[in-house]
């Protein structure tokens, strides 16, 4: 786990960030890359309230670091999208029988969160699309380049909720345009 | 006209698995099976290896329990180094393990297997899941939930992370505790005692609605296998390994000394419908060889635990069911009695003056050519055993996974069920979830060397001899 946080009981978790997926897949480990980037630059915003979380694959145990936070935003890697592509969408409680093994999807963690322990914060999912997921400990270029466009923008959401609480994040991007995206407005 | 029920995959379990179910003329069971469907190919692609990375890589097995291999493989490297860890090193292995096992258990326990038992084999699957659970047990459901926080809370707190920390070395350990994470962990024991308490209640108070299955999972006489420690009491890190037979009368036992002899004790056979090896007590030979291991085996090997609650509830196990109960259905209370040990274990532990020692690394070479590696895995003992050439690489490894040395006992325990409750005439979805729900009392976990974890959609299929569908059960 790769954490900045501080005693939850002084400062109240504002937002949380859970970077999932398999390192040992390239692609597959954009997720846990997008948190690894996080942390390098989240110092220079000094943000107490911000916790990061890498992990394999989402488990039960989350809806505790869930249920603290007033918003989370999960971080993946996808095969639904062209390699380098970035989406951003809503998140909502979902449940569902298919939760048959070890792990669970954002949305079944969110439900469990709600049921179990009666707090739903607002969630966002954030994708990256996979260009390989072959055995490899490395990302390829167009997702590494994906994985900062990404994690910049995440900083810049955080920057916008600072201002305005209630902002609702989106994004529709390839790794070549996101550089081009106004996050001023 | 013959005919086979395949399910495929079995669901909440961890991996990839099917099972099939061959019926007779008069839509008897005349035969199933437990297919293993996934390959793993972690012995043959560690060759040429260090050795020094052996535990590294094989905690990478798997997602699930990790900490278990990089045991079994840190013990492996010690035998070769041939050095004695420093006692406090001993103790933070043995912590993280429990911990391990705690987590491990609680998910099977709370999120795997009780929605059949609370709601029953036959009820709704709809509502037959964790979600179900939820809705209408929320204070079981979280007290599973925060148990199973509590072990993978451990294992972050010593290892830095909760899947694949790379704390556990060939030797010891690589850093020692601190008296802020002892105390934090300390702290949370009370609260993890009382979870465990309530959810002992809970199970006792629907352990009595079973009857038919406790008669019927995989209830026959078997040995069964663990460890144990000098005293013959619970162990889970180190200890000799015993088989005992389905009276729990001493049947042999390796010294730690003499794990490397397992070969003497454990042969593995290979059927052609399974990836799985089929190991068995080879003085006995195959398959008449069979024995369990994993929280019942453990407990019926072990003259007892050790701790105070874990003994208490043990002694109420062995009134209601006897010294070595047969039937898997209790490998459930089994599990719960571990987790109070493990959680009791781990305060012990925590509480020795030594605890916070910086001595925990014991350095050497190889003094050795080859090692073996034995602990207890939650689901049961895990065998490492490697050779390395004179220049530190592996050049040949074997591994005996817990789940394996159940195979025959699944097998058997799959074909025991259906020929109980499957009614090929009338297919209902109840009697085909009791055929998977012998296989999670075993609490299998075969997803090792694959990434992609179990979540499919069930589908059973009624086919006859000319491979005609004739019913088909599905559940998305």
């Amino acid at each position: 786990m790769c954490c900045k946080e501080t005693d939850s009981a002084v400062v109240a978790l504002e937002t949380l960030f859970i970077g999932y997926g398999n390192s040992l897949r390239a692609d597959d480990g954009a997720g846990p890359a997008v948190i690894e980037k996080l942390s390098t630059l989240l110092p220079t915003y000094c943000d107490p309230s911000v916790r990061l979380i890498s992990c394999a694959q989402l488990t039960p145990e989350l809806a505790t670091d869930i249920a603290q936070a007033h918003r989370v935003i999960f971080v993946d890697a996808t095969m639904a999208l062209p390699p380098g592509h970035m989406t951003i969408s809503p998140a909502h409680p979902e449940e569902s029988n298919m939760v048959m093994g070890h792990h669970f999807t954002p949305g079944a963690l969110l439900a469990i969160t709600q049921h179990a322990l009666g707090a739903c914060p607002g969630a966002w999912v954030a994708a990256i699309g996979c260009q390989s997921i072959e055995i490899s400990d490395q990302l390829t270029p167009t997702v590494a380049t994906a994985v900062d466009h990404l994690a910049i923008h995440l900083l810049k959401c955080l920057s916008r909720w600072a201002r305005e609480p209630g902002f609702l994040p989106k994004l529709l991007a390839d790794s070549e345009s996101a550089v081009m995206i106004n996050y001023g407005n | 006209m013959t005919r086979t029920i395949t399910i495929d995959g079995v669901t909440r379990i961890e991996g990839h698995a099917k099972i099939t179910i061959h019926l007779d003329d008069a839509g008897k069971v005349r035969d199933a099976q437990f297919h293993v469907t996934q390959f793993r190919g972690f012995e043959k692609f560690v060759e040429g290896r260090p050795l020094t990375e052996m535990p590294g890589i094989m905690a990478r097995i798997c997602g699930i329990c990790p900490v278990s291999h990089l045991m079994a493989a840190a013990k492996a490297c010690d035998d070769i180094l041939a050095v004695q860890i420093p006692p406090t090193a001993d103790k933070l292995r043995r912590i993280m393990n429990l911990a391990q096992m705690v987590q491990s258990h609680a998910l099977s326990f709370f999120h795997l297997s009780s929605p059949d038992l609370l709601f029953g084999m036959d009820g709704d699957p709809m509502r037959r899941n964790i979600f179900g659970l939820i809705r209408e047990h929320p204070d079981f459901a979280r007290d599973g939930i925060l148990l199973r926080k509590f072990g993978q809370d451990v294992i972050a707190l010593l290892g830095g992370k909760k899947i694949h920390p790379a704390w556990v070395v060939p030797g010891g350990v690589n850093a020692p505790l601190t008296e802020e994470t002892r105390d934090t962990i300390l702290k949370q024991i009370p609260e993890a005692i009382a979870r465990v308490d309530r959810a002992l209640d809970y199970f006792h108070q629907v352990e009595d609605r079973y009857p038919a299955e406790v008669d019927a999972f995989a209830n026959f006489p078997t040995l069964f296998a663990g460890l144990v420690t000098p005293d013959g009491l619970l162990e889970h890190y180190d200890g000799a390994m015993k088989f005992v037979d389905h009276n729990a009368t001493p049947v042999a036992e390796l010294s730690p000394s003499n794990h490397s002899h397992y070969g003497s004790l454990i042969s593995e056979a290979v059927e052609n419908y399974s990836y799985l090896k089929f190991p068995y007590f080879k003085p006995h030979g195959y398959p008449a060889g069979i024995y369990r291991v994993g929280p019942l085996a453990r407990l019926i090997v072990a003259e007892r635990c050790g701790t105070v609650r874990a003994d208490m509830e043990l002694g109420v196990f062995r009134t209601r069911l006897g010294r070595a109960p047969q039937s898997s259905f209790h490998y459930h209370w089994a599990r719960l009695i571990e987790i109070l040990y493990g959680i009791e274990m781990i305060q012990r532990l925590l509480q020795y003056p030594d605890i916070l020692n910086t001595h925990i690394r014991s350095r050497a070479r190889p003094n050795r050519l080859e090692g073996v590696g034995i602990s207890e895995a939650p689901r049961g003992t895990l065998i490492h055993h490697y050779k390395i050439d004179e220049n530190g690489l592996i050049r040949w490894a074997n591994l005996i996974i817990a789940t394996g040395h159940n195979n025959l006992a699944m097998n058997l325990g799959v074909r025991q069920v259906a020929e109980r409750f499957v009614d090929g005439n009338k297919l209902q979805e109840g009697m085909l979830n009791r055929v998977e729900a012998v296989i999670r009392c075993f609490d299998p976990c075969l997803s090792c060397s694959t990434h992609a974890l179990g979540q499919m959609p069930l589908r059973i299929e009624l086919c006859a001899s000319d491979g005609e569908v004739c019913d088909v059960l599905q559940r998305n």
